[in-house]
């Protein structure tokens, strides 16, 4: 058996709150846009370096942005 | 994006300007070859410099791009116009990915180009560059394969 398992963040709502855009959170954490847009979809996974300076930028834990999401068995 | 087609465009241009200049290049060890065969004391081969021409002019347009974009262009002066996108993690990751891709996409390609080297006595006298061409697809195949599979950086 399987699990199937998602990390899910909070990056798109935190930076929202921040009122930054995705390029000035990208140069905040020395990525391009496209990596913080990607990463906000959910189509990239980011490194534990570069989570953890997401984190850093937010002033919060790593609990309190990123999420594993636990999926459906798979047999 | 812009600057992704430009590079795949001038790479696949480069490709075939060189195929192309490598047409008298073929004529004269052709003259050569019959030299050898017939025994002869001389031999005379035309050269039309105009076979040259692409490749000079992508020479100058490559040139010009290199020297205005200097800023922009992080990659090595040898591998232009080819891009090496590494500006963060994920691009280096998707760049890695692309030439694995590539890298395999040459694996079942090449054994396809020996295959096709085989119908070469057909062509000896009707299409004498017929090797070049064939050799050249290995190239054309793998930038296609890798500017494919890098676009997604851009997406």
């Amino acid at each position: 058996m399987l699990n199937a398992m998602h990390l899910v963040n909070r990056v798109k709502e935190l930076r929202a709150r921040y009122n930054w855009t995705q390029s000035e959170l990208g140069e905040r954490v020395g990525v391009t846009r496209q990596t913080i847009a990607s990463i906000e979809k959910g189509d990239y996974v980011p490194s534990l370096l570069l989570g953890l300076q997401l984190c850093d930028v937010f002033r919060l834990r790593m609990e309190d942005v990123f999420e594993l999401e636990k999926g459906a068995d798979k047999e | 994006m812009k600057h992704l087609w430009f590079s795949l465009m001038m790479s696949i241009c480069t490709i075939i300007a060189f195929g192309l200049a490598m047409i008298p290049l073929i004529q004269l060890t052709n003259g050569l070859a019959d030299l050898i065969r017939n025994d002869a004391s001389g031999f005379s081969v035309e050269i039309k410099v105009v076979w040259f021409l692409p490749v000079v002019l992508l020479a100058i347009i490559e040139a010009i791009d290199c020297l205005w974009n200097k800023r922009k262009n992080k990659s090595s002066f040898w591998i232009y116009p080819l891009v090496n996108p590494s500006d963060d993690e994920r691009e280096r990751a998707i760049t890695a990915k692309a030439s694995h891709d590539a890298f395999f996409t040459i694996w079942a390609v090449a054994p396809i180009c020996a295959g096709l080297m085989c119908f070469y006595p057909l062509f000896t006298d009707v299409f004498s560059i017929y090797p070049m061409v064939v050799v050249l697809i290995i190239p054309f195949v793998q930038v296609t394969v890798y500017y494919l599979k890098i676009r997604r950086i851009y997406m």
